[in-house]
């Protein structure tokens, strides 16, 4: 009985994890070539992984756009932001929530991100 | 009536009557023309060898009463000659002879009281051989002196021989001898006594032509000739008594001899004469315009007298010699190519008129006296070659001459005027063709002049001075490529302007000039000039020169006529003391003395070249407010300037040395004094190569060398300016540094960059005072810095070693190695600036062996990235790779921020910070222990406002935590503090969010509660780990190690 209630107790945590583990979604990257705004902040993604970001609310059009890499696995996305000064760059890692031809959302750990597609 | 006087009357009457008869009988009976006649043929024939035909010879009585006489009414003497005009020798009209038949007939004396010739022609001939068709007096050829004539008279006297009415034609084919003598009369008294001819010849002709190897020396002349002589047929010497002739109705008086040399038939003549006073003009046309040619084109007036003697030999080769001193009154002279016309001309001369050598007769001017206008000339000289082609003037003058009435001298092309008095002497030399032909070059001058309102004004140039002493020489004697002249100016004050806006004044100068003939302005010229003056000042435009007891040589070579070449000029000068002033520039120069030339390229004329050797003591400058003061300064320098070059900028190409030693500098935006004390460098159209340059900025020192190349290609737009200089420095102020370069070359790009911010409206026209430090475009620069301090205005750094470099708009200060007190650091930065409003700031900074909060006052930026540092104590390192845009005025554009950082430290305190008291009472730590972090190795990224902190672990007391989260740069943050190991049971977390002034704690499930226990790792917490490798890597391969 003892080891009964074990396993019942195991299988319970284990339902309760896998439970709580949800199947990850699947984002076709297609979806995300393009540019997308919010307000003012522009992100440019190109076919071949790389892409550009800026802001022009600080005076920086798209032709001064910083250059950066992306990957979209499942539903991270990921950035490396290029510095120019030479580096491994900066790595932002999101988990994208909502990806269609028109709206684009991710969020980390301690933010939310909502992009509307301007083309 | 008395029978007396009746008887006396009748016996007289029948006397009367009787001889009356008997004379009659004797006339028309005894002495018939037919009896007469053919006893005079027959006499002629014994003296004449030519045919004689003379008419009826009568004696007559009543009609030559109370004389007789013979008379005849014609004579022709025929002698036929080869190649004379007429076989007549002589042909006349009435020939009557009153003859004293009593002396004749008892004493043996023919006494001809009166021999009248009527309409005379004689025809004198000698042909080419020399025969003549007058020698026809027959000789006795028995008698051995053939030559001597007898006279068979114990005295001939001839009281008056008339002539009428004659014309005389000679014609000498052998001398070229013709001689008319038409519509003429004479009388002539003759007394011949033996060997002794006394005569008196009085003629009067209307019509004499005489010429001589077709040269006229006399034309239809009108001659008055009253001439006693005598002639001694034994000596066949002439002597001449008082005689006068008339000839055009120009009077002369004249007495002398002649003699003939039977041997030879030279005639010795030895005459002295007087003229009257006449007019000029009838003297030179009594002279052969042969002899005149040198007077062509000139038009003489005036009185002249003369007196004189003619000696010598007189035959076929030899004409005697003329000498007379002649006097001139109320003398005009003008010249066809001469504006100046002469006048009031006054003097004396003695003229040698040597018709044998036509080079050998002159004129001794004792004094000539001439005006023009109101100029006065005085000569007196030498003028030789009088009856040449051209006369020598060999002259000592005084001069008084307004030298405006001369400016039509001066060849009309070459827009000369002058004016003011020049009073002096001179000497001059010069052959009247050359005179008149402009050639002056010719010309032998040596003048002595006081000029006085002298102005004298080329095309432009003019030059003016209220006195002035003037030594001119031609030719110049001492150079052959300056013979033409030399010319010296002294004056007190001399004014020299070109154009309307450039002026120079002299004080006291001392010109000494030498020239080539400068009227040829087709030929090359050559200029010298020699001068010394107290004072100059001038002024061109804008731009005012004062120089002081300056003097200097100056050749100059130039052609007129080539539109295209500079005038070469090569020049030495040494001024004691000059002072340049343009708007605010002025320039106060000591003792600058060297030399410079200029000259055309010798392919290609249109480029110049200049050579600069220039050393001066002492230089002041000033600028507006900036100034310079240079003690010593020396450049030396080859320029060529090529006007056929697009780029301006590339037209100069120059070549050389400049040396300057304890300069100063005062600049603008510069609060202190740039020093030099040594500037040494070499440049040439591609490189300039700084061999020393010794530079104080304030408390700053740079020694700088090195060599900077590739400058056609840059001004070309071809390529980068490229230079490679060593910089070492005791001690530097880089905020002294960036001010210095501020704005260089900022034009250039501020044109690309507004280029490039042409799309933007927000982007403006920049304004270089007021605008961000620009890094220059188009040059790649490298820098090797060595600076013993750097002081960095909070702080002061040493040791610093590394790399400047400035490439095409990019500022890299790559590697630089400096110690503070705080740390040694690492440095490599980047500042680029594609626009104004648009810059690039990049950062690489390692420091190394830090304390922390020296860090904080350092950098105060580190704390907004990453304020929990406040709380540690002690040393670590720290590195970051951090960049960004700034706008104009240097604010962050933080959407651009991009860092990457890394953090280090072992035993580091916890200081009494406000985040860790609140954790550490919050987590209940032990106050007795002491706070120390044992070690602590944290990553960060910085992406925009958003700080990433990479999970670390923190060991403390008896905990262990990992610390994550986010600090923004607004100074909000949202940290999970896992706490791994701890007293408690179970792992907990704490969720610390907020601001430093409003934070919120809750406890949470700790989020990296396993991430250094390898194996119970999740995957993200690898992938926080790998981030954390990655950034540390490659922050790390940077870090230079020593």
């Amino acid at each position: 009985m003892h080891k009964l209630s074990n396993f019942i107790i195991l299988a319970i945590l284990a339902f309760g994890f896998f439970a709580c583990n949800p199947v990850e979604d699947m984002f076709d990257e297609t979806l995300l070539i393009g540019k997308w705004s919010s307000g003012t902040e522009f992100y440019r993604y190109d076919i071949n992984g790389k892409g550009a970001t800026w802001d022009t609310s600080e005076d920086v059009p798209e032709a001064d756009g910083q250059k950066f890499t992306w990957t979209l696995e499942n539903v991270e996305l990921t950035h490396i932001h290029i510095m120019e000064t030479g580096g491994s760059g900066v790595p932002k890692i999101y988990t994208v929530t909502e990806l269609t031809a028109t709206s684009l959302k991710y969020k980390d750990s301690f933010k939310s991100y909502s992009f509307t597609r301007i083309k | 009536m008395k029978p007396v006087f009746k008887i006396t009357l009748i016996s007289f009457l029948a006397v009367v009557v009787t001889l009356i008869i008997a004379i009659s009988v004797m006339l028309w009976i005894v002495f018939t023309p037919a009896k007469l006649t053919p006893i005079v043929n027959s006499q002629l024939k014994n003296y004449l060898n030519c045919d004689a035909i003379i008419g009826d010879v009568e004696l007559t009585f009543f009609s030559t009463f109370p004389e007789f006489s013979l008379k005849t009414n014609s004579l022709n003497l025929i002698q036929p000659l080869d190649e004379a005009p007429t076989d007549t020798l002589l042909k006349t009209g009435k020939i009557i002879a009153v003859i004293d038949i009593k002396n004749l007939w008892k004493e043996n004396k023919l006494m001809i009281h009166k021999l009248i010739f009527e309409d005379i022609q004689f025809n004198g001939f000698v042909n080419k051989v020399g025969n003549s068709n007058f020698d026809i007096l027959k000789t006795d050829t028995t008698n051995t002196d053939t030559a001597a004539f007898v006279n068979p008279f114990d005295l001939i006297k001839l009281d008056k021989m008339q002539f009428k009415n004659m014309d005389i034609h000679y014609a000498d084919l052998k001398s070229g001898m013709h001689a008319h003598v038409l519509k003429s009369k004479g009388d002539l008294s003759l007394k011949i006594l033996k060997n002794e001819i006394v005569s008196t010849v009085n003629i009067k002709s209307h019509d004499i032509t005489f010429h001589m190897d077709s040269i006229d020396y006399l034309k239809n002349a009108d001659i008055q000739l009253e001439m006693p002589f005598d002639f001694n047929t034994a000596t066949q010497k002439m002597n001449v008594a008082e005689t006068r002739l008339i000839i055009n109705e120009l009077a002369l008086s004249l007495k002398g001899n002649m003699a003939l040399n039977p041997n030879n038939a030279d005639i010795n003549i030895d005459f002295i004469f007087k003229s009257e006073k006449y007019p000029l003009p009838k003297l030179l046309s009594l002279i052969p315009k042969l002899y005149l040619t040198s007077l062509e084109g000139t038009k003489l007036d005036g009185i002249v007298s003369s007196k004189g003697t003619v000696k010598g030999l007189y035959n076929e080769k030899s004409m005697p010699l003329i000498v007379m001193n002649v006097g001139l009154e109320d003398g005009k002279f003008e010249y066809a190519g001469l504006e100046n016309k002469f006048s009031q001309m006054s003097g004396d001369a003695k003229i040698i008129v040597n018709l044998n050598n036509e080079l050998a007769s002159n004129i001794f001017v004792n004094q000539l006296i001439a005006q023009t206008g109101k100029s006065k000339f005085e000569a007196k000289g030498l003028i030789d070659y009088i009856l040449a082609d051209d006369m020598l003037f060999d002259m000592d003058m005084k001069i008084h001459a307004f030298l405006d009435e001369f400016v039509s001298m001066v060849p009309k092309e070459m827009d000369v005027k002058m004016s003011g008095l020049a009073e002096g002497t001179a000497k001059m030399k010069f052959m009247l063709s050359e005179m008149m032909d402009f050639k002056f070059e010719k010309i032998k001058l040596d003048a002595n002049l006081n000029a006085t309102q002298l102005g004298i004004s080329y095309d432009t140039l003019s030059m003016y001075t209220d006195n002035a002493n003037i030594k001119l020489k031609m030719p110049n004697s001492h150079k052959s490529s300056t013979q033409f002249m030399s010319a010296d100016l002294r004056s007190k004050r001399l004014e020299v302007c070109q154009g309307k806006n450039t002026r120079a004044n002299f004080n006291n100068i001392n010109l000494r000039s030498e020239t080539s003939d400068f009227f040829k302005t087709d030929k090359l010229n050559n200029y010298l000039f020699d001068f010394d003056f107290e004072l100059l000042t001038a002024s061109m435009d804008n731009m005012h020169m004062q120089a002081t007891k300056s003097k200097a040589n100056v050749q100059m070579k130039m052609n007129f006529s080539d539109t295209i070449s500079l005038p070469a000029v090569t020049s030495i000068f040494d001024i004691k003391a000059l002072h340049l002033q343009m708007d605010t520039i002025q320039a106060d120069i000591q003792s600058p003395n060297g030399s410079f030339a200029l000259r055309s390229d010798i392919q290609n004329p249109t480029k110049t070249i200049f050579d600069i050797n220039y050393v001066s003591t002492s230089t002041k400058g000033n600028m507006g407010s900036q100034h310079i003061v240079a003690n010593s300064m020396s450049v030396l320098a080859n320029i060529l300037h090529n006007p056929d070059e697009k780029n301006s900028m590339l037209q100069w190409i120059p070549k050389g040395h400049v040396a300057v030693n304890d300069a100063r500098i005062k600049m603008d935006g510069v609060n202190v004094d740039i020093q030099i004390p040594l500037l040494d460098f070499d440049f040439s159209q591609d490189v300039y190569s700084i061999r020393k340059a010794k530079v104080l900025v304030d408390n700053s020192d740079f020694n700088l060398t090195g060599k900077l190349w590739n400058v056609n290609e840059y001004f070309r737009n071809k390529g980068l300016l490229t230079g490679n200089f060593t910089f070492k420095s005791n001690t530097t102020d880089v905020h002294r540094l960036m001010e210095l370069t501020n704005g260089f070359g900022e034009q250039d790009s501020t044109l690309k960059i507004e280029e490039a911010n042409a799309n933007y409206k927000t982007e403006q026209s920049i304004e270089k005072s007021s605008g961000p430090y620009m890094v220059p475009k188009g040059m790649d620069l490298k820098l090797s810095a060595s600076i013993n301090e750097v002081l960095l205005g909070y702080d002061s750094a040493q040791d610093l070693l590394g790399n400047v470099y400035v490439k095409d708009g990019l500022l890299v200060l790559e590697d630089l190695r400096f110690k503070t007190s705080a740390a040694n650091m690492q440095l490599t930065a980047m500042y680029r600036t594609p626009r104004p409003n648009h810059i690039f700031i990049g950062l690489d900074y390692h420091i190394l062996d830090m304390e922390i909060s020296e860090l904080l006052k350092m950098i105060p930026d580190v704390d907004s990235i990453m304020p929990m540092l406040r709380s540690f104590g002690g040393k670590g390192e720290f590195h970051i790779a951090v960049e960004t845009y700034v706008d104009s005025l240097y604010n962050l554009k933080k959407s651009t921020l991009r860092g990457v950082s890394s953090i280090k430290g072992e035993n580091l305190v916890l200081m009494d910070g406000e985040t860790f008291s609140e954790i550490a009472k919050t987590l209940r730590f032990n106050k007795k222990t002491v706070n120390k972090v044992d070690s602590l190795s944290a990553e960060f990224t910085i992406f925009r406002n958003e700080v990433d902190v990479y999970p670390f672990l923190i060991v403390m007391d008896k905990y262990k935590a990992v610390v994550s989260g986010r600090h923004n740069l607004d100074m909000t943050f949202d940290y999970n503090i896992s706490v791994t190991d701890s007293p408690l049971p179970f792992k907990l977390g704490i969720d610390v969010k907020g601001t430093l002034d409003k934070m919120k704690y809750s406890l949470v499930k700790p989020r990296y509660a396993n991430l250094y226990r390898p194996s119970a790792r999740r995957e993200i917490d690898n992938k926080q780990l790998e981030i954390r490798k990655m950034i540390r890597d490659a922050i790390m391969s940077r870090v230079i190690q020593e």
